[in-house]
């Protein structure tokens, strides 16, 4: 009976010590191998009209640094936090509304934000081409408003694909916030009304201070996001608003030129992180100066 | 107001004196907190008004009301220091850095906490958060103060000692002053006025020692201190009828006519014990359980079936066993008749 208990307690110890197991094995086989083979195909070789072979060479990261690409590159990082900044402003009122109805109402609006996250990005860029269309776009109604002389088409554009990106990442945004925001206290809000302030300057003074670090991460998050669209750039924008990810897909699949692909992606992945950690980082002395 | 159809205030008609300390006071879920929100115009009541100094409050939005409010949980905001959560009202009234400097230190001398203003909350305790919330309530001199359960988050002795503060800061200032509670000790100490509440509506109000002493019904006579709710039948306009002993009673509920039925309300201390010999039968009790506080001697009593409580001053010698059996007496001239 005591070995029996003993032998199950050593059993449980064991398994304690195999629950770590199963994460490394996931991030190993899905994450380590296929970046390691990545960025070993980054230095190798393109063979002209073949594939590439392997060899150790800086080409594929030095041809990155032309002012082609890196206007590119710039280009493609002032996109995403331009789609980052605007789907965040407009989650974070949309969400805190949501936080603030009734239990019933916020459940249907959770489910009805949910139904367009199961969108893919073909179909809301197909979906945005057809809306900004000349056929059969909005500009038809601006028409028949008196608004506009004749139909005309507002895509390609670098507005369609912001719009698109935009469109793209707010539920997301929403389902990030919606946690942080439906915790805050509600008598905060209300301890501000009750000293004067109209809802208006609740929100700016204490619902949004409050709620620094969660508006932060959607921020963050859609900046990553949104990096790595390249369906709707490529379907709602001309080849000048094209961001990395649509010439890294470029590469990799037209071009045939994988090690180049390779290179920009790890390229891309770098600048990504150094922003990340450096917008992380500001955040926290900004903290750490408020607890002082 | 109603809640999913519920109503949460029903009927309500409340007239509030002005520069008082009201406590408005009663179990949880008795709609105290409703009305003291309706006051405030966080919640909007589905029908009826809302008047204060005359005017009408009801479209008045609680930004624009002037009140001021010490949250439950308090509500100081986390991301501002102590000064700055205080100077909030005024900054938001446009006053300038140096008379927001100047109030803000004034006030925390009132709180009994000069020279904390460059602090964050989370460096306080929680009386001293009390106290901020109590001094940034009161920044603007607000014309209403108003108190949702302050103090209920305290240790016990902590409590006692702020109750005691926030009825001389009231006084000082002379504001009109609603608070909330369901702690019936602290409405006694601070109130001048209680406001008795149960379901949604106001069962009794009025001085805390005149609705001590002059309970109408059984729920408040059991709420407002302890009591012993005995089965009564009304003999006359002073005289009640309990357990075949008729006892003069000191007040009498504005309701009961004499053959009513109703309940006598003896306090612990109205009690006491007699040898059983010089009783009745029916007022005979066996005690169960009895403790020597020194103060005085709490006795409870199995009076046929029924707990009885009663409290001995301590001048008495007299040792009181668990198992012996005594009689009960009950003062003339103290009790209180109430409606069931």
């Amino acid at each position: 009976m005591r070995s029996g208990v003993a032998l199950k307690r050593s059993v449980l110890r064991k398994s304690g010590k195999l629950i770590p197991l199963y994460p490394t094995f996931f991030l190993v086989v899905f994450f380590l191998v296929p970046f390691t083979v990545m960025l070993a195909v980054s230095f190798f070789h393109r063979v002209e009209g073949a594939f590439f072979e392997p060899a150790f060479e800086f080409d594929n990261y030095l041809r990155f640094f032309d002012p082609f690409y890196l206007g590119i590159l710039q280009f493609s990082i002032l996109l995403s936090m331009a789609a980052a900044v605007l789907a965040t402003a407009i989650a974070f009122p949309f969400t805190y509304m949501i936080t603030r109805m009734s239990r019933k109402a916020q459940v249907v609006a959770l489910v009805l934000l949910l139904a367009v996250l199961s969108l893919s990005e073909v179909i809301i860029g197909f979906s945005w081409s057809t809306l900004l269309s000349r056929t059969s776009g909005i500009s038809n109604l601006f028409v028949s408003l008196g608004l506009l002389e004749k139909p005309t088409s507002y895509y390609p554009s670098l507005s369609a694909v912001l719009i698109g990106l935009v469109y793209l990442s707010v539920p997301y945004a929403v389902l990030v916030l919606y946690p942080p925001l439906s915790r805050l206290d509600p008598e905060l809000p209300e301890a501000a009304r009750m000293m004067g302030a109209s809802p208006m300057r609740t929100f700016f003074t204490i619902v949004i201070p409050l709620l620094r670090r969660p508006i932060m991460s959607t921020l963050i998050l859609v900046f990553v996001f949104t990096l790595g669209a390249y369906t709707l750039p490529q379907t709602l924008g001309k080849p000048s608003s094209w961001t990395l990810s649509v010439h890294i897909t470029d590469q990799a699949i037209f071009q045939a030129n994988l090690p180049f692909a390779a290179a920009m992606a790890i390229f891309l992945l770098v600048v990504t992180l150094a922003m990340i950690a450096v917008t992380s980082m500001l955040d926290k002395t900004k903290s750490e100066g408020d607890t002082k | 107001m109603e809640f999913d159809s519920v109503r949460a205030i029903d009927n309500i008609d409340l007239v509030l004196p002005q520069g008082q300390f009201v406590c408005l006071l009663g179990p949880s879920g008795c709609g105290k907190t409703t009305l003291l929100r309706m006051i405030a115009g966080l919640n909007t009541p589905t029908s009826g008004e809302i008047i204060f100094d005359g005017e009408p409050l009801t479209d008045v939005p609680s930004h624009e009301r002037n009140f001021g409010m010490v949250f439950q949980s308090l509500a100081l905001f986390p991301h501002l220091t102590i000064a700055e959560n205080i100077g909030y009202p005024l900054r938001i009234r446009g006053f300038s850095k140096r008379k927001i400097a100047a109030r803000v230190d004034e006030l925390l001398e009132l709180v009994h906490m000069p020279g904390v203003g460059n602090r964050q909350i989370s460096q306080l305790s929680g009386g001293q958060r009390q106290r901020i919330a109590i001094a940034r309530a009161l920044a603007i001199d607000p014309k209403l103060f108003l108190l949702d359960e302050p103090l209920s988050a305290l240790d016990a002795k902590l409590r006692e000692a702020m109750q005691i503060e926030l009825k001389e800061l009231q006084r000082k200032l002379g504001v009109t002053t609603i608070v909330v509670t369901h702690d019936q000790r602290e409405a006694m100490t601070m109130a001048d006025h209680v406001v008795i509440m149960k379901d949604g509506q106001i069962f009794q109000q009025g001085p805390p020692l005149e609705v001590y002493k002059k309970p109408n019904t059984a729920f408040v006579a059991d709420f407002i201190g302890s009591t012993n709710l005995m089965p009564c039948r009304i003999l006359s306009s002073d005289t009640v009828e309990t357990y075949g002993t008729e006892v003069k009673v000191a007040h009498l509920a504005a309701s009961l006519k004499p053959n009513d039925q109703a309940a006598l309300s003896v306090r612990p201390e109205d009690l006491s014990l007699i040898p059983k010999e010089d009783a009745p039968e029916s007022m005979r009790a066996k005690i169960t359980f009895s403790v020597d506080l020194g103060t005085h001697t709490e006795l409870q009593l199995d009076h046929g079936g029924q707990d009885i409580m009663v409290t001995i001053p301590p001048q008495r010698q007299q040792v009181f066993a668990q198992g012996e059996i005594w009689g009960l007496q009950i003062a003339d001239n103290a009790c209180a008749a109430v409606s069931l």
